[in-house]
């Protein structure tokens, strides 16, 4: 059963226009498919600004989609009455990147993780407390570090509380939005341990947004790669994860640095982000970065076919 | 609601020791106000014209004016209209002020646009000429000044406010409380509020001050308080006259007022930073 299911899902953003300038239109998020399997992580990678954390919103319900249908446990979200979309907000909770930002400087913790509960479900404050208490302890801090603002926590430790508040209400689908890379490295270990055991533990499914390739990896039972607002990659199981084959994975792939140095093989370094994305009219979007692209690469956009069982390229050499 | 204690928030306000000073004389002050009654000597608006322009001593402690009324029980008297209009004209002006802004910050769009543009107009005018084209349709009085510098005064609150209900709109824990469930009104209530409260104290305890020079600027200009009322203003046009056979006569009013003044700029120094301090 899929927890969550995208269908062609679009976000635009336009710009203000100021005088006589164009009117300047980002497509964030260009037609994703998407689906995550109960009980699942599913990994979202792709370079900044290339629509994960819009994706992501949309999938936790703060922004809603141009086009596209969001299905929430096979009932559509975007058609439901108003008191049943309330329903489903409870069952779709996010952890932010930022989490120093992400939680109200003026509230205790208790407060913070405390916002949910008292929204969604109706309880006394006695077991509203206990309730709390019991989260923090879950997500290994004390009792007593409710009654704490968040300037006292340090960055893992308020992620720890971020994490609680979305762990709550014990929802079906938590979207992680990058939420290792606002820590160091000793505390995104022991995060992501967290959240795997939680995951066991609950059975969430997880929407896993990161760039962080190994961390997906490791979390992660599917994998999508995203690049400009379109999924190029996607595979069901990340023990295909050596398959990756779209020219954008690859090279995304041969950005992580092995462990051993002496294991560095050839690392192709191309400054060429910031370089104009193809978006001509039709045209694969990696098309003018890529080293392969040949001529009906700058023509048609390739859709994204099977290649093989549970893994979809979108890319015209496959 | 603010992020800390009041005991902690005591502990450190203490620290700022000209702070503590100048709350404490504006506290007398008010005292001295509330209780005029009692403490003052004399009747303020007792005429002798045998007794005018004594010096200080004996029965009047700082004297008497050109009518030979007492000039400390005048200034204990006058403590009630001059504070007393300010604070009217702050709670009012802000509360409007604080409405209004963040429904336009957090609705944003048209509505938010139209109110602006509206502002900017008023705005646009120098806030002593819209006061006195008010009290020119309302007629002179001290109601009338009051509400004719709420009429004003709101439009500058409405400003500020949206700037910072503005930034803290686009705040990550505003969409973490979206995801949570937070309903809009409690969102305003809950999360925007209470962050923007802070400056709004330090911006009111500052704004005091000038609205006391206010208002008894509309005093002296005739506009305010109508004689024989005691007003520090006032007071201080009527000795005006006199300056050069009596120049006490203006400068104890002047004096009070600019010590006011002074003393709400320091406390409201203090308390931003005090409150600036809660968050980091």
């Amino acid at each position: 059963m899929h927890v969550l299911e995208m269908r062609d899902v679009s976000r635009k953003y336009s710009f203000k226009r100021y005088f006589w300038q164009r009117k300047k239109v980002i497509e964030a998020v260009k037609g994703v498919t998407l689906s995550i399997e109960q009980g699942t992580c599913l990994g979202l990678v792709g370079e900044s600004g290339c629509g994960k954390t819009t994706l992501g919103k949309i999938a936790a319900g703060i922004e809603k989609p141009d086009q596209g249908e969001i299905l929430l446990m096979g009932s559509s979200m975007l058609s439901s009455p108003r008191s049943q979309r309330l329903l489903m907000r409870k069952e779709l909770q996010m952890v932010f990147q930022d989490c120093t930002g992400s939680v109200n400087p003026r509230h205790t913790a208790g407060k913070v993780i405390g916002e949910p509960i008292r929204n969604f479900l109706k309880l006394n404050k006695d077991e509203e407390e206990g309730m709390v208490e019991k989260l923090l302890e879950t997500v290994g801090l004390n009792k007593e570090d409710r009654h704490k603002y968040p300037g006292q926590f340090s960055g893992g430790q308020l992620q720890r509380v971020c994490i609680a508040r979305a762990l709550a209400v014990k929802p079906m689908l938590i979207v992680l939005d990058e939420p290792l890379s606002s820590l160091d490295v000793s505390v995104q270990a022991q995060i992501l341990n967290l959240l795997a055991d939680l995951k066991k533990e609950y059975g969430l499914s997880y929407l896993f947004i990161s760039h962080d390739i190994e961390a997906v990896y490791y979390l992660s039972d599917a994998l999508a790669v995203m690049y400009l607002g379109n999924v190029v990659e996607y595979i069901a199981d990340i023990s295909m994860f050596e398959a990756l084959c779209h020219p954008y994975a690859e090279k995304l792939l041969s950005s992580v640095l092995p462990a051993d140095p002496g294991k560095i093989k050839n690392m192709e370094v191309k400054n060429d982000e910031n370089e104009k994305p193809g978006t001509g009219p039709g045209g694969c979007s990696y098309a003018r970065r890529c080293a392969r692209a040949s001529a009906r690469c700058l023509d048609t956009a390739p859709g994204l076919k099977e290649v093989s069982e549970k893994h979809y390229v979108a890319c015209h050499h496959y | 609601m603010i992020g800390l204690g009041f005991d902690k928030f005591l502990s450190r306000f203490v620290k700022h020791k000209a702070a503590v000073l100048c709350l404490f004389f504006v506290l007398a002050v008010i005292a001295g106000g509330i209780f005029a009654p009692w403490l003052a000597p004399n009747d303020p608006n007792k005429i002798e014209l045998k007794l005018k322009l004594l010096g200080p001593g004996g029965q009047f402690p700082l004297g008497t004016d050109h009518l030979g009324r007492c000039i400390l029980s005048r200034l204990l008297y006058g403590t009630r209209i001059s504070l007393g209009s300010a604070f009217l004209v702050m709670s009012f002006s802000l509360t409007i002020g604080t409405a209004v802004g963040i429904f336009s910050a957090y609705r944003g769009g048209r509505i938010d646009n139209l109110l602006m543009r509206l502002c900017d107009i008023f705005l646009s005018f120098p806030s002593l000429v819209l006061v006195l084209v008010i009290i020119g349709v309302l007629g002179s009085g001290m109601v009338n000044v009051i509400i004719g510098m709420i009429l004003v005064q709101w439009l500058w609150y409405v400003r500020i406010i949206r700037s910072l209900v503005l930034s803290i709109k686009e705040r990550t824990f505003v969409s973490a409380a979206k995801v949570a469930g937070t309903s809009d009104m409690k969102i305003i209530f809950r999360h925007i509020l209470p962050n923007v409260l802070p400056q709004l104290i330090v911006l009111s305890t500052l704004d005091l001050g000038s609205l006391i020079l206010h208002f008894s600027g509309y005093s002296f200009l005739g506009f305010g308080v109508q004689p024989p009322t005691p007003e520090w203003g006032a007071m201080i046009e009527e000795g005006r006259r006199f300056i050069r056979s009596a120049p006490e006569l203006m400068f104890y009013p002047g004096m009070l007022i600019t010590l006011i003044v002074i003393s709400f700029n320091l406390i409201g120094d203090a308390l931003r930073d005090v409150l600036d301090e809660s968050v980091t």
